[in-house]
């Protein structure tokens, strides 16, 4: 798509000064020992293989999670109609065609956690970073292909679990994605449908998760630190390494709190070890559990849940900086600045967590710390805003497709950024708490704007994963649309401020009962959305097998090593010798035009 | 058959952007062409796509910051009431508006910039970036400003927090010293699946003791038949004789404080009261407790949302205008099972204490309603049980 005749040192395939890396043993070169589609496409140790396989598995869980969001809108659109579907459907979930309430929270549960965990944590990192890691920092695959290849069965289980509760007789886990006890703490006392088998699948499922999570973020750390090309020094990184690499870091730090969670929690509902819960009293009976404490787990699962956000927002911030920089034809702003204050979101990022429980009844002490750590948050995330404001300044912004989403997020991370303002604030959020206003802020946050992360890198970097296009129509009015109807989807909810979320009806409130057909425009717009997302999934899949061919190397014009290699390169990445490294990532529109990485220096050229 | 007509629309639909597609992109590969053929560079694919997208990004911030701030207006009036019935709820609300005027700011030039930029620097054939990468000038003032902001809005808003969660139970901030005819409201609010168990104290103003043990739970309801959750100590305690267990309404008194002490049986609930601003979780075994000072009467508040045209509008299910029938209500804020939605009770607030006294005498307490006759029944059976029991231990001998 990119002209860049004028720029022939980009695609120039002649890497002056190449030298075998270290780690390079040269018989990945050889493609001709036998390859069974088992081997290749399944149990694949090829590290852009296991991206696809991540992708693929994501995108299967994104369909799933937003088919399950439309039945829950309908229920909260139209709370007084049928909708015979549905039970044909749903069968006794939703008798006469109306959602039952114990459906409506595991369908509103599920969907939290395999948006959460699967999609953008499995979705997002697991495709980026094995896709992205070693082709951007010079590495022929993983430090551990084996590891990595079980970091996706990890994930492939933890899936075919959680989809295996989907189809049990009490249903699948109801008791909110943060599966909070008591509610989720006693097994065989019935509190809630979903407490029983669905939430031991469920807890099975999330520590299969947690160990997949881990065996690829110890992977990604070890490549980067170990695996870099002649020449790839930190400081020469893509932004967008440093961004899986943060968000491996941040897994591998606060995984293991959640693991100790859900092992906790399974030993109270299994072993009726009192970790959680306390003078319990159901049906007149005092239960024996005796001196837990339900806020523990809160701490627990918050001191995951906290930076588990930056897990998904920073991949995406890493994406949208460097494929910003490429269609906007100047180096991203500010590249110092956009490291450190990724670092200090990842710091600070985990004193931050007690701000979802202002209103558990904790010291209101701490209150204070954790507001003024929650509001510090607000600065480093300013300085990224305005950082990719300013790239775009006086920029030949080519608005490709992956550009728009670039453009789309940064819109999304102001507006959703904004209202973490209010909620960080504890003197706000006891309003505010568990309301929609919550609702609104986060899947405008880490959820649509992740998403236009995730969707920038799949159209940026599609013609290196499949070496085809994407058709780019198809490709504008996915964006067009989606960006409009998911902003109706989720502005309107900041009008609903104060109203409680997991409702499955407002009608028993006045107060609540306020909004008139809101809730049914949401709904719609929530439908528009997700067609749209059907387009993409044509285009995706259309464009895998039939896509116009890629005949240049390096279609966008771009500086980094992944456009060195072959249009599709086999399990080695490089078919000769890996290139090495002379420059930083963003050499675009320099006095010398735009020059790739592996180019090296000129006589009194000045590095960045 | 509907669903059949849905479906077919729906698949041509996807059929025919799907054919739309393609054809652009044929299209543009034949302009391409023809465009080298003759020799013509005026055509630049790029500049086309770029500009279309350039004037769509233009018309999208025009028509998303017209809908942000004309819907939150047109929604206003449906909104939960901006008028705090607490002390402490204004203050809040003040933070609130602080924080929405320091955002509102940011939201609208931080979007104007960024999509003036998009359209501005949309990419032209013959234009070439400006290699601009850092300047820590700049990264200075942008680091600063957010900074000096963050910190205005963190400290008013710790100063907004502890006047709401630190004070203690004299309330002499409010009343000064003398306060002897501010006399406090205690009440405990315990919630279970689903509802709320509300209770009062009494004349002696005190509520009961509770011991959460086998015996004062378990043996109790095993002797008396009668269930006890809250394991109040019936027997022992006496304060707990005249206390007063509340069905649909909850009740405070204007410019009176009132103490609510939180909890929760079985799950996790949440004490939510959206028109005092007030907001805690109830964990059960973990007691909480949250204070605040009502300003306005219900007939109070009724009279002043009398005055706003949606309040006017008539109610279709009562044919009165909204505001004579508002109330206040509770609701629960955090998941609790199936009916967590449903968890609804009413809040009134009197103008006087003496309408909450009048209320309070005219309630029979549980112990005397229910309670005693239980324990009576078994401790000190009448002869007519007492023969009953005898003719039932024979029958279970025979």
């Amino acid at each position: 798509m990119a002209d860049l005749t004028a720029n022939p040192t980009v695609v120039n395939p002649n890497h002056e000064g190449q030298v075998d890396h270290g780690h390079d043993h040269g018989h990945h070169d050889d493609h001709h020992h036998e390859e069974t589609f088992l081997t290749k496409y399944i149990f694949s140790m090829d590290h852009k293989i296991i991206s696809k396989q991540f992708l693929i598995t994501g995108i299967f869980w994104a369909f799933i999670g937003g088919a399950m969001s439309l039945l829950f809108r309908l229920q909260l659109a139209w709370p007084e109609s049928t909708f015979p579907f549905m039970e044909t459907l749903l069968g006794r979930w939703a008798e006469g065609g109306q959602l039952s309430p114990d459906f409506y929270y595991a369908l509103v549960t599920i969907h939290g956690t395999v948006l959460v965990f699967f999609v953008l944590t499995g979705g997002l990192s697991g495709t980026f970073a094995n896709f992205l890691i070693p082709l951007q920092i010079g590495a022929r695959d993983m430090a551990s292909p084996m590891m990595n290849m079980l970091s996706y069965w990890f994930f492939f289980a933890a899936s075919f679990v959680m989809f295996g509760s989907l189809f049990i007789e009490t249903g699948p886990a109801s008791g909110g994605w943060t599966a909070y006890p008591p509610l989720n703490g006693m097994r065989d006392i019935a509190v809630n449908k979903g407490s029983g088998l669905g939430f031991d699948l469920w807890l099975t499922s999330i520590s299969l998760f947690i160990v997949s999570s881990l065996l690829g973020g110890l992977n990604y750390i070890s490549t980067v630190i170990n695996l870099r090309t002649r020449g790839m020094t930190l400081s020469r990184l893509p932004l967008v390494i440093w961004a899986l690499m943060f968000a491996a870091i941040l897994g591998v730090l606060a995984f293991p709190a959640l693991l100790s969670a859900a092992v906790l929690l399974e030993f109270d509902r299994l072993l009726d070890t009192s970790f959680f819960l306390n003078n319990i009293v159901i049906n007149g009976e005092l239960l024996a559990y005796k001196g837990g404490s339900p806020i523990l787990y809160q701490h627990l699962f918050w001191f995951l849940g906290h930076p588990e956000v930056y897990i998904i927002i920073i991949p995406a911030m890493g994406i949208v900086s460097d494929v910003m920089s490429v269609h906007a034809r100047k180096p991203i702003f500010g590249y110092k600045a956009m490291l450190i204050s990724m670092l200090a979101i990842v710091v600070i990022g985990f004193f931050v967590w007690a701000h979802h429980m202002f209103v558990t009844g904790m010291s209101p002490v701490l209150g204070v710390v954790f507001a003024i750590f929650t509001l510090l948050i607000a600065v480093p995330s300013a300085i990224k805003t305005f950082n990719w404001i300013t790239t775009l300044w006086r920029g030949n912004l080519r608005l490709t497709v992956p550009m728009l989403f670039c453009i789309g997020f940064v819109s999304l991370f102001i507006t959703g950024g904004v209202t973490g303002i209010f909620l960080g604030n504890p003197a706000v959020d006891v309003q505010l708490h568990d309301t929609y206003f919550v609702v609104a802020h986060f899947h405008i946050i880490m959820g649509v704007a992740a998403f236009f992360g995730m969707w920038a890198g799949v159209y940026h970097w599609f013609p290196k994963m499949f070496g085809r296009h994407m058709n780019r129509t198809l490709g504008y009015i996915h964006f067009w649309v989606t960006m409009v109807s998911a902003y109706l989807v989720f502005f309107p909810m900041h009008f609903m401020t104060g109203f409680p979320r997991r409702y499955w009806s407002f009608t028993n409130f006045e107060t609540f009962n306020t909004m008139g057909n809101l809730q049914a425009i949401i709904t719609i717009a929530a439908f528009v959305v997700f067609a749209a997302q059907i387009l993409f999934l044509i285009n995706f899949f259309y464009s895998i097998f039939r896509g116009r061919p890629v005949t240049e190397q390096n279609p966008w014009g771009a500086t980094t090593l992944e456009w060195t290699t072959p249009i599709r390169p086999g399990h080695g990445n490089w078919a000769g010798d890996i290139p090495t490294v002379h420059r930083w990532a963003y050499d675009y529109s320099t006095d010398n035009g735009d020059v790739g990485q592996h180019v090296p220096m000129k006589e009194g050229e000045a590095a960045h | 058959m509907s669903a059949f007509i849905i479906l077919a629309v729906l698949i041509l639909l996807f059929t025919a952007f799907f054919f739309i597609g393609k054809i652009s992109e044929t299209s543009m590969s034949i302009r391409k062409a023809n465009a080298t053929e003759d020799g013509d560079d005026s055509y630049d694919d790029m500049e086309y796509v770029s500009n279309i997208n350039g004037y769509l990004s233009l018309a999208f911030m025009v028509g998303f910051l017209f809908l942000s701030f004309y819907g939150t207006l047109h929604y206003l009036p449906r909104m939960i009431p901006k008028l705090a019935n607490s002390i402490h709820g204004q203050e809040l609300d003040k933070m609130f508006m602080r924080t929405y005027y320091v955002t509102a700011a940011i939201f609208l030039i931080t979007h104007v910039v960024l999509f003036a930029f998009v359209f501005m620097y949309r990419y032209k054939r013959n234009r070439k970036a400006y290699f601009f990468s850092h300047s820590n000038t700049l990264e200075i003032i942008w680091t600063t400003i957010p900074a000096i902001a963050m910190a205005y809005l963190v400290y008013t808003g710790i100063i907004a927090w502890n006047e709401t969660f630190t004070k203690d139970n004299s309330f002499t901030e409010y009343f000064g010293e003398d306060h002897s005819d501010k006399m406090p409201i205690t009440m405990e609010v315990t919630g279970y699946q689903f509802g709320w168990t509300v209770r009062y104290p009494g004349a002696d103003a005190s509520l009961g003791n509770r011991v959460i043990d086998d015996e004062h739970i378990n043996e109790f309801y095993a002797t008396y038949s009668l269930p006890n959750e809250l394991g109040i100590d019936w027997q022992d305690d006496s304060t707990s004789h005249d206390d007063l267990f509340v069905d649909d309404t909850i009740r405070f008194v204007k410019g009176h404080p009132a103490i609510v002490n939180v909890g929760a049986l079985d799950v996790l609930h949440s004490f939510y009261l959206p028109h005092f601003r007030i907001k805690m979780d109830c964990v059960p075994g973990t007691p909480n407790q949250i204070k605040f000072i009502p300003l306005y009467s219900t007939e109070e508040y009724r009279e002043i949302l009398s005055k706003e045209a949606y309040w006017q509008e008539i109610n279709e299910a009562t044919g009165q205008p909204r505001w004579e029938t508002f109330n206040f209500e509770l609701a629960c804020t955090e998941l609790c099972g199936s009916s967590h939605w449903a968890m609804q009770k009413y809040v009134k607030v009197y103008e006087t204490m003496d309408e909450f006294y009048a209320w309070q005498n005219a309630q029979t307490p549980y112990y005397v309603s229910t309670v005693e006759p239980a324990i009576a029944a078994v401790d000190n059976p009448t002869e007519e049980e007492v023969v009953e029991d005898e003719a039932s231990i024979e029958m279970a001998k025979n």
